[in-house]
């Protein structure tokens, strides 16, 4: 029986790429790894993880479970990549954010893997995500006030005892102007594990809804965002050689994840 | 900055230099005879400098490759800007970090 590793993304900042992030690393787990994967939108405030996924108003959804209305499988979507989404509400509803572990913690026992998103703003929501994992992936880009803020989420993780497996830098330009991993390494005393380019390929991914590394596969993003996904699992990412990767049939894939208890995930219309 | 007057580089006309600026200042001010006793085909005491007290390997790399004027003072320049901008980096940096620890 699987016991999943909840990671939780967080950043105190919008826009830096938690949700991208999280879709990706979904999608590369359960593609290239075969991984039980289950995304969780816990942005209550701004849920677009949907909408990164082509599920844009999901009738189930998280915001309903923590209203008591029904149990977490309940409001799980199937992905044709092979993951599992539990979405938010595109309108959010009221709900206390502080449920989120107790709701979710009966779904370690389906999958593999957990990757909670979560919102930019210090209050309960993050402190919902911070709870509900096990390990924490802060998200930062290469600029004064983005250090900022991480070095403020970091701050405020470790009050709240969770642990950080690392940084994530992302929208790194590679000028010579911007803050170096090793600078924001060093003053957040923390680990970077990947330094992702800023890529006009994750928006032409995202306007087809569509993880980057699916959409692209072979870009240098895309590489970067698998080798990131291996070593969460502690597996190591090689490369596919140009045009021997066998498309694997999605739909198989598909199967190959048990299902939540108590009946089929939905289908994204 | 260096702070151990026995490591100050002191030219030969009397002034005294402690750091990159105080040696851009004074590679652009110091007559030729003064140059020409500091740096000449035996030696270049800028570069020696450099690179024992100062310990700048890039910039000792560049000096090491001429013993003309203005090449040194234009590797001088350059590599002046790129750690005047790291200083003032480090500088955000410890202060962000003060304000998040105090707050
Ligand atoms: N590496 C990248 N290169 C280029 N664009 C990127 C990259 N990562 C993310 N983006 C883009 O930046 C925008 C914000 O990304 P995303 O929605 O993932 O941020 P977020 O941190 O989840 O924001 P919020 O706090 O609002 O939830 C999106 O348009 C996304 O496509
Ligand atoms: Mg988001």
């Amino acid at each position: 029986m699987a016991n999943a590793k909840v990671y939780g993304v967080i950043a105190l900042k919008g826009g830096v790429g938690k949700t991208t992030l999280v879709v990706n690393l979904g999608s590369s787990l359960a593609r290239d790894f075969q991984k039980k994967v289950l995304l969780i939108d816990a942005n209550f405030s701004t849920p677009h993880l949907g909408l990164h996924l082509g599920l844009v108003n999901p009738k189930h959804n998280l915001h309903q479970v923590l209203n008591n209305e029904y149990p977490a499988y309940e409001a799980i979507y199937q992905h044709p990549l092979g993951f599992h989404i539990l979405p938010g509400s595109l309108v959010p509803l009221p709900g206390d954010p502080l449920v989120l572990k107790e709701k979710i913690d009966p779904l370690r026992q389906i999958y593999d893997v957990i990757l909670i998103d979560s919102s930019p703003s210090l209050n309960d929501e993050m402190y919902a995500t911070m709870m509900a994992s096990d390990e924490l992936l802060v998200v930062s880009s290469p600029d004064y006030p983005t250090l900022s803020s991480t070095l403020h989420a970091v701050t405020v993780a470790r009050k709240k005892n969770a642990p950080i497996r690392g940084i994530i830098l992302n929208k790194v330009r590679k000028k010579k102007f911007e803050l170096t991993a090793r600078e924001i390494s060093k003053a957040a005393n923390i680990e970077v594990l990947a330094s992702l380019p800023d890529d006009v390929k994750v928006l032409a991914a995202l306007a087809e809804m569509t993880p980057v590394v699916e959409h692209t596969p072979n870009h240098e993003v895309s590489q970067l965002y698998k080798k990131l996904a291996a070593s969460l699992i502690d597996e190591t990412y090689r490369p596919p050689r140009m045009f021997k990767r066998a498309r694997q049939s999605l739909s198989k894939i598909g199967k190959m994840l048990s299902k939540p208890e108590a009946g089929e995930p939905h289908e994204i219309a | 900055m260096i702070t151990d007057p026995q490591k100050y580089f002191y030219v030969c006309d009397g002034k005294v230099l402690k750091d990159l600026v105080d040696m851009l200042a004074a590679l652009r001010e110091i007559d030729d005879e003064t140059f020409a006793h500091h740096v000449n085909s035996e030696k270049n005491d800028f570069y020696n400098w450099t690179r024992d007290v100062l310990k700048d390997a890039p910039l000792a790399k560049k000096l090491s490759m001429t013993i003309d004027r203005a090449e040194m003072i234009a590797a001088v320049e350059s590599r002046e800007k790129v750690v005047s901008k790291n200083h003032k980096k480090k500088a955000v940096i410890s202060q962000i970090q003060e304000a998040i620890a105090s707050g």
